[in-house]
């Protein structure tokens, strides 16, 4: 009988290290805020017909940071920017580093895989994204009609924006990112580290009960926890998942070590940093769907790339190809886009990550 | 009066909260000439007014929450300043 449970049990205890919950904690409360508390309409004008292009285009590869909190946003949003906004251009820039640019993926990718390779991730979905979405508006736009699917520029303000100075709300998060980075700073002793979070914290409190009203604080409170409902259960249940995938694995490897086992039979195809290996990687990223956060342990664990057994290459074309495309949203990318424009996009993310894995392999230490 | 919450067809988790704290907000308040009506995010409709994050409520013609769920408390005081304003 395959000791099925155990590994599970125990890919899931090493996770939930106080490190990563520290991290993971903080980030929740920063993508709270960031729902809750951030303004989206003024954001939105950049992706208006009329937009300047050169604006749409930056705009789209970072606002995934702010906009796309909730990953169910992605699909919707990109519609809205392809029918009746800029166009597939920063559409499809919006679609590419949406998922890898919001705050949860960066944080828990830095924490586990390493700030290396997290600023990586970051970095490059942000340049690419923009690559991609000019190609992309290249090839399908040459000669479009501007005048077709043109909405109005303007969507209405909110009517009921809070009355405080607009660098209050910079300096709200500016701190809750300080404590994110201090609590995570390994190089700080924790007696620091505690003290320095105590009176941020502290600061924070301050700035919430002078500049936002009880109604925004709840909503921050309601946004966090509403996102903790949505990605933690499905993060804890996809690393148990893992574990015991590697426990049965387990059973066909030399050393018979659960936490490595599905790493050790993937190494030949996916150990080193070839070509090959990226390609591999990107395509099994563009095919397999993964669930927000997923991509982390599914590199880390299953794959091994924190035991060393997954090259740094394909770990990256992984992680920048798998959150976008799975068989499904493909699925509905084709419907709505047609085979041709589709099919394109799946070819550059898939050539994109490959390229930026086989890059980054090579410099990475 | 006309709320209209555009959401995604079928209705994503925070469009369906969304479009219930409309309807129990309107209830609360007790006016009858108040119309909700719950449209797809992607509709010509949608189109003409620039939609696109979901779900975003419009009050009238204001639109007052892009891509969350408003509270029944932001609904009212919505619902309230656009029966003033006539």
């Amino acid at each position: 009988m395959y000791d099925i449970i155990g590994p599970g049990l125990n890919a899931l205890m090493d996770y939930l290290s106080a490190h990563v919950l520290t991290c993971l904690v903080t980030a929740f409360f920063i993508s709270g805020a960031i729902s809750a508390l951030i303004s989206k309409g003024t954001i939105i004008k950049y992706f208006g017909a009329r937009a300047k292009k050169w604006l749409s285009y930056g705009v789209a590869s970072i606002s995934g940071a702010i906009l796309a909190v909730c990953s169910c946003t992605i699909l919707p949003m990109f519609q809205g920017i392809y029918k009746r906004g800029a166009g597939i251009g920063p559409a499809t820039t919006f679609l590419f580093s949406g998922p890898a640019i919001n705050v949860l993926a960066i944080v828990l990718t830095a924490s586990v895989l390493g700030l290396d390779i997290g600023i990586a991730r970051a970095v490059s979905s942000v340049s690419m994204s923009i690559i991609i979405g000019l190609i992309m508006a290249v090839i399908f736009e040459r000669g479009k009609n501007e005048e077709t699917n043109a909405a109005p520029a303007v969507v209405q303000v909110e009517a009921d924006l809070g009355k405080r100075p607009k660098w209050i709300s910079s300096v709200f998060l500016g701190l809750l990112v300080a404590i994110l980075l201090i609590g995570a700073n390994g190089g700080i002793s924790l007696l620091y580290r505690l003290a320095m979070v105590y009176f941020l914290t502290i600061a924070v409190a301050v700035i919430l009960i002078f500049y936002y009203t009880k109604d925004e604080v709840k909503s921050w409170g309601r946004e966090t926890w509403w996102i903790v409902k949505k990605i933690f259960p499905v993060l804890l249940i996809g690393v148990f998942l893992v574990g015991v995938i590697g426990g049965v694995a387990a059973n066909f490897t030399q050393a018979h070590d659960a936490t490595t086992a599905v790493g050790e039979l993937t190494r030949p195809y996916l150990g080193d940093n070839s070509i090959f290996a990226c390609l591999l990687a990107s395509i099994i990223g563009v095919l397999l769907y993964m669930p927000t956060l997923l991509e982390v342990p599914l590199i880390g664990t299953f794959f091994g790339y924190s035991s060393g057994l997954m090259g740094s290459g394909p770990a990256l074309s992984l992680l920048l190809a798998g959150p976008v495309l799975s068989l499904p949203s493909i699925i509905v990318l084709m419907r709505m886009l047609g085979w041709k424009k589709a099919g394109t996009f799946i070819v550059l993310v898939v050539v994109a990550s490959t390229m930026i894995g086989t890059f980054y392999g090579i410099i990475s230490p | 009066m006309k709320i209209r919450v555009f959401g995604t067809m079928p209705p994503c988790t925070k469009c369906k909260v969304a479009e219930k704290n409309v309807r129990e907000a309107v209830k609360e308040l007790g006016h009858s000439d108040i119309e909700v009506t719950k449209e797809d995010a992607l509709s010509e409709e949608a189109g003409k007014f620039g939609i696109m994050m979901t779900p975003t409520v419009m009050v009238g013609d204001k639109v007052i929450k892009i891509g969350g769920v408003p509270s029944k408390e932001e609904i009212k005081r919505a619902i309230e300043k656009t029966k003033k304003e006539g």
